[in-house]
């Protein structure tokens, strides 16, 4: 699980395209609460085999959600 | 104290003490923020484990929590987390859909665990789970 803090992406339920486009395993947790810098707004969950790449996973849907896509 | 790690311990209570335990979390801390979990915990032999995940049934036990409840602890070191230091439990309210739940069963075991009916299976999903 890997939390999403609010970052420069206002609309986050556009932004879940890419993620789920890019990992079908993911699950998401939007809140529904005013993206403001730093307040928790979701979260991200997955699983995989391998720890590392599916922390990758999660960490990159939690970051693009942040507006980092380059995470 | 510098502590190594934080682990937690999720558990489900039902009316009529029904129960379930998770796997062990380790929840990693960014500037006194949770930016990530993990479960089950890395590198955490069984013992210790189970020691958790009984200490945590016998608190949601003794405090008649039904829904879900969560204890934490901080692991001084690697390998063996110290449960008696730290201990913070709380109670959540039930069936939110916000828990930190590795499965989608897990809905159902919290949610089971309100109504009373049988609990799921508390198991992190594997790969090619449902």
């Amino acid at each position: 699980m890997a939390n999403v803090f609010g970052g420069s992406i206002d609309d986050l339920p556009s932004a879940l395209l890419h993620c789920f486009a890019r990992d079908r395993r993911l699950r998401v947790q939007l809140y529904g609460k005013q993206v403001r810098p730093g307040r928790k707004v979701g979260h991200v969950t997955t699983f995989g085999d391998d720890l590392d790449q599916t922390r990758k996973r999660a960490r990159h849907a939690a970051a693009y959600l942040m507006g980092d896509p380059n995470a | 104290m510098d502590f190594a790690r934080e682990l937690s311990a999720l558990v489900v209570r039902s009316p009529s003490g029904q129960a379930a335990a998770y796997p062990i979390s380790e929840s990693v801390q960014r500037n006194g923020i949770c930016v990530e979990t993990i479960t089950p915990a890395p590198e955490l032999d069984d013992d210790h484990a189970i020691a958790a995940q009984q200490l945590a049934l016998r608190i949601a036990h003794e405090l008649g929590v039904v829904g879900d409840a969560g204890c934490g602890a901080d692991a001084a070191s690697q390998t063996g987390p110290s449960w008696s230091t730290s201990l913070r439990c709380d109670r959540t309210t039930p069936a939110t859909g916000r828990s930190m739940e590795p499965t989608r069963r897990s809905s159902r075991t919290i949610c089971g665990a309100v109504l009373d009916l049988p609990l799921g299976d508390p198991a992190s999903r594997q790969h090619g789970g449902p």
